[in-house]
C-alpha cells in the first residue's frame, strides 16, 4: 500500500461506523509506521474539533426567525423575491466554481467560465489540477537537448517524443494524455491536485517529508515535471504515465517536490500510483484505441465548433470498467453553447475499458477542413496511428445510446 | 417559475379549517405528517409551509452557518432559502427527502453569498461557528487555559474550513460538521458517494496542512515576542 492509498484508507476508516478500531489491517499497518500513525491521529483530532464546532454552536431565536419569514411571505412576497439575486434554479445540484469539483464524478458540464484559473494559455484541466502540461515540459526538455547534445539529439527528440506537439507551443501532444487513476476505490474519483500547483507550503513539505519514504528523496520540482511529462521507458506505446517508483516519491502531503508551476498541477499529492502504470497491463487501452475512440465523434464535435474555426481542447474522464465518459471539460476559447455542444458530442464516444477504475484523457479536435482548404485534423503521427488501428465498428456505433444514458 | 397561489383562504391553519382544496385531515387531533404538510404547502397553504420551516430550520441554519461562518449572513441565507423554497415548492416532486431538497437550495444560496462577499476575516473569538465554552472537562471548561486552547483550535479549524475550495468546504460542512451521511450529501450535491469520499479525504489532508501552517506561524509569532 503506498502512501496515497494509506491516506485514503485512513480517511475511509474514519468515516466507517467502527472507525479505525474496526480495521485491523489498517491498525497493523499504522503500528509499523509512525508517520502514518501520526497522520491518523491528526485526522482524528481534526474530526473531533470539527464535530465540536457543531456541538456548542449558538442558535438564533427560532421563533423570531420564523416570524420574520412569515412577515415576508405574508407581505409583498413578489417584491421581496425579486430583490434576491438571480441564482438560477436553486433546486438543481450546485455547481462549484472551484477546480476541485472537476475531480469528482459530477456530470455537470464544466465550461471554462466555471474554472477561474482557466485562460487561453492554460488548459482547463490544468486549472482543475489534473493534467500535466506536456507542451511546456517538452519545451524545456527540448531546450536542454539543444544545449547539450546539439542537432542530432534534437532531431531524435523531434522524431521521437515531439511528434505530438503539432508545431504549437501551447498544443498538447496531439491533445492527448492518459493519466493514472489515483484513488484505489472503484467508485472513487481521481484525486486532483493541491490547490496551487506551483506553491508548496513549507509546512506541507515538512509534513510530507515526515511521512514520505526517506530512502527515496523527493526530486526537484522541475525534475518532477519532467518525469511526469515523459512516457515511462518501460512502456513506449503508453501515453504519459508515472512510474511507480516516482509515484511513491510524490506520495503524501504533496511531497516536497511537487512545486512545479509551468502547468504542472501538483501531481505528487494525489496522483500517485494506485497500481501498475497504464500500458503495463494488457487490460489497459493503447493510445491508439483511446484516440480512435475519441475520433469517432470528431465529426459531431466539428459541427459544434464549425463556425468558430478554433480547435476544441477537451479533457475527459472515463470510467475504466465501463468505458463510459464520466465527465468532459472543454477548454478555452469555447464557452457556453458551443462548449456544451462539444461536451455532449464527446460524451457520445465509447471509450475502451481499462484495468484502472478510471482514466483521463486530453484530446484536441481541430475544425473541419474548409472546402478546398488545407486545415488538417491530425498530425502525421496521429494519422499513422489511425492507419495502424482504425476505429472498430463497435467503437463507432453507440453514441446515441450513450447520450440516452446520460439523459442529454 | 411558478409559485403557490396565495389567497386569504390559505392563511388559516389547514388542519383546523374547512376550506376548499385542503388535503389535510380536517380537525385532526394529531400532528400532520410531513407529507401532509408538504401537500398542503404545495397547494398554497402558507401555514403548512411554516410548519415545515419550523421542522427544518435548525438543520438549514446549521448548513448555512457552517458554510458562511457569519451569523448574520447565515440568518439571511436561511431566510432566503425558505423564500426560494416557497417559490419552488410546487415543483418539488417528492423523489428525494424534503430535507435533501432544502439543503440543496441552502447550498446554492450560500454559494451565492460566498461568491458575493469578500473573503471573510479570519475566524475569531466571536465566530458563531466556534461554540461557547462549556463546563465540560472534555471541552476544557474546568481549566481556563485548556478552554482557551480548545477555542483557539476550533477557531483555527473554522478558519481552515473557510479556506477550502467551495466543493470541499461544502462537503466538509455537511459531512464532518453537520454529521450527514455521505450518501445523503451525495444526493444533495448531485454527485457520487465516491466523489464525496474523495472530497472528505482531500479536505482532511488540506485541513491538516492548514492547521500545521497556522500553528507554525503562531509559534513563530510567540517566539518572536519572547525574543523581543
Amino acid at each position: 500500500m503506498n502512501d496515497e492509498e494509506l491516506m485514503r484508507r485512513i480517511s475511509d476508516a474514519l468515516d466507517a461506523p467502527g472507525g479505525l478500531e474496526d480495521d485491523a489491517d489498517l491498525r497493523a499497518a499504522l503500528e509499523g509506521d509512525s508517520a502514518a500513525s501520526l497522520y491518523a491521529e491528526d485526522l482524528q483530532s481534526i474530526g473531533a474539533a470539527l464535530t465540536g464546532l457543531a456541538d456548542g454552536r449558538p442558535e438564533p431565536d427560532w421563533d423570531a426567525q420564523l416570524a420574520k419569514l412569515d412577515s415576508v411571505l405574508d407581505g409583498d412576497f413578489d417584491a421581496a423575491f425579486d430583490a434576491l439575486d438571480d441564482i438560477g434554479d436553486p433546486t438543481l445540484a450546485p455547481v462549484f466554481s472551484d477546480a476541485d469539483d472537476s475531480a469528482g464524478l459530477n456530470p455537470e458540464v464544466l465550461t471554462p467560465e466555471l474554472l477561474p484559473g482557466a485562460t487561453s494559455a492554460v488548459r482547463p484541466t490544468a486549472a482543475a489540477g489534473k493534467v500535466v502540461d506536456l507542451a511546456s515540459a517538452r519545451q524545456k526538455r527540448m531546450r536542454l537537448f539543444a544545449a547539450v547534445g546539439g542537432l542530432a539529439a534534437a532531431a531524435a527528440v523531434g522524431l521521437g517524443i515531439m511528434v505530438g506537439l503539432d508545431g504549437s507551443p501551447s498544443a498538447p501532444m496531439e491533445g492527448f494524455a492518459l493519466q493514472e487513476e489515483a484513488a484505489p476505490a472503484a467508485t472513487a474519483p481521481a484525486a486532483p491536485s493541491s490547490e496551487a500547483a506551483g506553491e508548496m507550503p513549507e509546512a506541507e513539505a515538512a509534513l510530507a517529508e515526515r511521512f514520505a519514504p526517506s530512502a527515496d528523496p523527493q526530486p526537484p520540482a522541475e525534475e518532477a515535471a519532467d518525469y511526469l511529462a515523459e512516457p515511462a521507458p518501460a512502456a513506449p506505446p503508453a501515453p504519459v504515465e508515472m512510474p511507480r517508483q516516482q509515484a511513491s516519491r510524490f506520495a503524501l502531503g504533496g511531497g516536497a517536490g511537487s512545486a512545479g508551476g509551468r502547468g504542472i498541477v501538483a501531481p505528487a499529492t494525489t496522483r500517485s500510483a494506485a497500481g501498475p502504470a497504464p500500458g503495463n497491463s494488457a487490460a489497459n487501452p493503447t493510445r491508439a484505441q483511446v484516440v480512435n475512440a475519441l475520433n469517432t465523434v470528431a465529426t459531431s464535435v466539428q459541427r459544434c465548433i464549425g463556425e468558430s474555426g478554433q480547435m476544441a481542447r477537451v479533457h475527459v474522464r472515463v470510467n475504466g470498467s465501463t468505458g463510459r465518459i464520466e465527465s468532459a471539460t472543454v477548454g478555452p476559447p469555447h464557452t457556453g453553447t458551443v462548449a456544451r455542444c462539444v461536451v455532449r458530442a464527446v460524451r457520445g464516444a465509447e471509450m475502451p475499458t481499462s484495468a484502472h477504475p478510471s482514466y483521463e484523457v486530453d484530446h484536441v479536435y481541430h475544425p473541419a477542413p474548409i472546402a478546398g482548404g488545407s486545415l488538417r485534423q491530425n498530425s502525421p503521427a496521429a494519422r499513422r496511428r489511425m492507419r495502424a488501428a482504425p476505429p472498430s465498428r463497435e467503437s463507432r456505433g453507440n453514441s446515441a445510446e450513450l447520450l440516452d444514458a446520460w439523459g442529454d | 417559475m411558478c409559485r403557490p397561489l396565495l389567497s386569504p383562504a390559505t392563511m388559516a391553519p389547514a388542519w383546523a379549517a374547512v376550506r376548499v382544496g385542503t388535503r389535510l385531515p380536517l380537525l385532526s387531533m394529531t400532528e400532520p405528517s410531513e407529507k401532509e404538510l408538504l401537500e398542503a404547502a404545495q397547494g398554497g397553504d402558507r401555514r403548512a409551509f411554516s410548519r415545515l420551516v419550523k421542522k427544518h430550520q435548525r438543520r438549514v441554519y446549521a448548513c448555512a452557518v457552517g458554510m458562511l461562518g457569519d451569523g448574520g449572513d447565515a440568518d439571511d441565507a436561511v431566510q432566503e432559502t425558505f423564500m426560494r423554497a416557497w417559490r419552488a415548492i410546487a415543483r418539488f416532486d417528492g423523489r428525494s427527502q424534503l430535507s435533501t431538497w432544502l439543503y440543496r437550495v441552502c447550498v446554492n444560496v450560500c454559494l451565492n453569498h460566498i461568491r458575493k462577499r469578500k473573503r471573510h476575516d479570519a475566524a475569531d473569538i466571536a465566530d458563531p461557528r466556534v461554540p461557547e465554552p462549556k463546563a465540560d472537562p472534555a471541552q476544557g471548561g474546568s481549566d481556563p487555559r485548556r478552554a482557551l486552547e480548545v477555542r483557539q483550535l476550533q477557531g483555527r479549524i473554522a478558519d481552515a474550513v473557510e479556506g477550502l475550495s467551495e466543493s470541499l468546504r461544502t462537503t466538509v460542512v455537511m459531512v464532518l460538521i453537520d454529521g450527514m451521511s455521505q450518501k445523503d450529501v451525495a444526493k444533495v450535491l448531485g454527485c457520487s458517494e465516491g466523489t464525496i469520499a474523495w472530497r472528505i479525504h482531500e479536505a482532511r489532508r488540506r485541513l491538516r496542512i492548514a492547521l500545521a501552517e497556522t500553528k507554525d506561524s503562531s509559534e513563530a509569532d510567540s517566539a518572536g515576542r519572547r525574543a523581543s
